[in-house]
């Protein structure tokens, strides 16, 4: 199946969509401000009108293209063009200081190529298992499953798990307007036809992505790029073998952090990271331009990629913020996500692997070939790729169902998620919560009616209760920190008082 | 130097109130919803269950932020021996990046919610406003390369040329390659 499904992107079109697709997710990633979610979200709705394989394989290029050409940006200019290339920052950018920019990229590139190869075997291998042990999921499960989303993402994607909580909350909460899914019968519609149909999730991931991004970026001062000249930036083999448990093992850490829900490349990365420099032999070079730091980061950030997949499609649950997007667009295609994927379309499962494979051959092809004229892209002034980001953005949010509203939605969404941002709420729990919100709602309420209104079942079934159990061990740590935050103020305030901005 | 500041843990302490004023909005307007009895609906099913419970999450999260604020703003006050601590004066690159969020977003609205969908050409509006963004944040950032005497016209016609090729491009791609209606 697989080999058909690779055959089947061997035609002159669907290599153009690749290469074009791959080369502008590089050029989104590279761009400072613009993430992988919105790359995506904004290729969604250009691809709208494509068969759904063609539209699949541009997005999937987009995603894998992105998370790749952020690291450029960590290496050449010290920030990171997607959250996911934050841990490469550390030892990237030394190395660029240290006159070797060309060989950090090569490391980058082979650590991603590694990592997404990795991934891709993993994709292929977990995702019909998974979905063969979710058939058994019922509307337990799959409540307490979209509820560990939201909280590990909301737990784990800023530096502080009430703010990302109350982020989750408030996607889950935006996801009830509308129709309600079982009675149909409106909810916070206030009346307005418009608002019926619910909130489209496309417009709101453009302006919690897109146009605070937009604001974001022109509120920061500009940043500079340092490095102008590079060596060579061939991959070396010697890098590979004499990390290859770095590399195994930052490629095991991105696909298990990618299949958990929620959490995204960018945990993959420093987790990735965290565990190299623990094992490492030269653990004082981290920080200082370590080549296996900076190839554990970007092996378990790009095996992340494929493993947030396997989640998506195997449970109709996103591992991370782009992954949602991504599953979203397969939704709009008329693909349904989750168990019975499997069993009705198997061979869109291995048209993904097939289809992520293809992006990765294209991040070597242009990691090898195409560096220096991508450069080019980090010195045009801000001023100039802001406003055409924000017009993408309400293209973008006009082209999926041709509404004004749609706009405005952008608009709004995209005000209150910069205000959020300026005080410390992460964005990513918000998209989770946005995805996950018609499964929280149907699964709850359906498994009440099941039971007849007995808490039992969400806590006596085996896999619905080992689900419950991670849900209540993260909400019980929380709370134990929260509770000796407090007292610690209370007792030592001159010591301990918090970052409040 | 001052860890917390007055106007820091205000904003803080206003947020958390938000937080909680909404969440509590949520829940009351959900335990206001029809539980549609006239359709003989299971209780467990009503529409406003989610919401509810959404609701009164935010008012639980939303207090937690609320208490963590107060004790931060009591140890400063604490470890300074005084009600609080006043806002060192904002730096100007901060003063400047509000500026800049302020005078953004206020383009970007007018273009999308004021121009837009009345009327007016798709290409020549996206032109206008990418046109009026270069040159107001080219000034912004560098007047005195921007509007130097003999660069002003170079300025003026590369924001110009930048404006006319994007809007014209991003029509294009989407209007005649991908099939997107503009708006």
């Amino acid at each position: 199946m697989l080999a058909a499904s690779l055959a089947g992107l061997a035609g002159p079109t669907q290599i153009l969509y690749a290469l074009g697709a791959t080369l502008a997710g590089m050029l989104i990633g590279i761009l400072p401000g613009l993430s992988a979610t919105l790359g995506i979200a904004l290729f969604t709705t250009l691809t709208v009108r494509l068969a759904p394989t063609d539209a699949i394989l541009i997005l999937v290029c987009v995603y894998v293209g992105a998370i790749y050409g952020g690291s450029r940006t960590a290496i050449l200019l010290n920030i990171p063009g997607t959250a996911a290339n934050a841990a490469a920052c550390l030892d990237g950018n030394m190395l660029a200081r240290q006159g070797k920019a060309g060989r950090a990229m090569g490391i980058a590139t082979t650590g991603s190529v590694i990592g997404s190869m990795f991934g891709v075997v993993c994709l292929a291998t977990f995702t019909p298992a998974l979905a063969e042990v979710a058939l058994k999921f019922g509307a337990f499960e799959f409540f307490w499953l979209a509820m560990l989303g939201v909280l590990m993402s909301g737990g784990l994607t800023g530096d502080d798990p009430i703010k990302g909580w109350l982020m989750g909350i408030l996607g889950l909460f935006v996801a009830q307007i509308g129709l309600d899914p079982i009675h149909a019968h409106p909810r916070f519609t206030f009346g307005w036809n418009e608002m019926a149909g619910g909130i489209n999730l496309i417009p709101a991931l453009v302006g919690a992505f897109g146009f605070a991004e937009v604001l974001v970026v022109m509120s920061e001062p500009a940043a500079k790029l340092i490095v102008r000249t590079l060596d060579s930036v061939l991959p070396r083999v010697r890098d590979v073998i004499q990390y290859w448990r770095t590399v195994l093992r930052s490629g095991v850490i991105g696909v298990f952090i990618g299949i958990l829900p929620g959490v995204g490349e960018d945990m993959a990365a420093w987790s990735s990271y965290a565990a190299a420099k623990r094992f490492s032999r030269e653990r004082e070079q981290f920080g200082h331009g370590s080549v296996e730091g900076l190839i554990a980061a970007e092996t378990g950030d790009n095996a992340a990629i494929p493993g947030a997949m396997i989640p998506a499609l195997a449970l109709g649950i996103p591992g991370s913020a782009p992954a949602a997007v991504l599953m979203a667009a397969m939704i709009i295609h008329g693909v349904q996500p989750g168990p019975m994927l499997m069993i009705n379309q198997a061979h869109f499962v291995y048209d993904v692997v097939a289809i992520t494979l293809v992006a990765t051959l294209a991040i070597l092809l242009f990691g090898l070939i195409l560096v220096r004229p991508m450069l080019w892209i980090l010195q045009v002034p801000r001023t100039i790729i802001m406003p055409i980001v924000f017009v993408l953005c309400v293209l973008g949010s006009y082209a999926i169902a041709g509404r004004v509203f749609d706009i405005w939605v952008m608009l709004v969404v995209g005000l209150v998620c910069f205000l959020l941002r300026k005080q410390g709420f992460p964005v990513a729990p918000f998209v989770l919560g946005l995805v996950l919100g018609d499964i929280v709602d149907k699964s709850l309420r359906r498994g009440l009616v099941l039971s007849d209104g007995s808490l039992l079942p969400f806590f006596a079934r085996p896999i619905s209760a080992l689900l419950a159990l991670l849900v209540i061990v993260i909400l019980l740590m929380q709370v134990r920190a929260v509770t000796r935050q407090l007292r610690r103020l209370r007792r030592a305030p001159a010591a301990s008082v918090a970052r409040p901005d | 130097m001052p860890s917390v500041s007055r106007r820091a843990n205000a904003v803080a302490i206003a947020v958390a109130i938000g937080w909680i004023a909404f969440g509590l909005v949520v829940a009351i307007a959900a335990w206001r919803m029809d539980r549609l009895t006239h359709l003989r609906i299971s209780p467990y099913s009503i529409p406003g269950l989610v919401p509810g419970i959404l609701g009164m999450l935010m008012v639980v999260f939303g207090w937690v932020l609320l208490a963590r604020a107060k004790a931060s703003g009591a140890a400063a006050a604490d470890a300074d021996g005084q009600d609080g601590i006043d806002l060192p004066p904002a730096t100007r690159s901060a003063r400047d990046g509000l500026i800049n969020a302020l005078v953004a977003g206020a383009l970007c609205v007018a273009f999308a919610a004021g121009f837009l969908g009345r009327g007016l050409p798709f290409t020549a509006t996206a032109a206008g406003f990418i046109f009026i963004f270069v040159m107001l944040f080219s000034w912004r950032e560098s007047a005195a390369e921007t509007f130097a005497a003999g660069r002003l016209a170079r300025s003026l016609l590369q924001a110009a040329a930048v404006s006319l090729g994007a809007a014209f491009l991003l029509a294009w791609l989407f209007a005649d390659v991908f099939l997107v209606r503009l708006p």
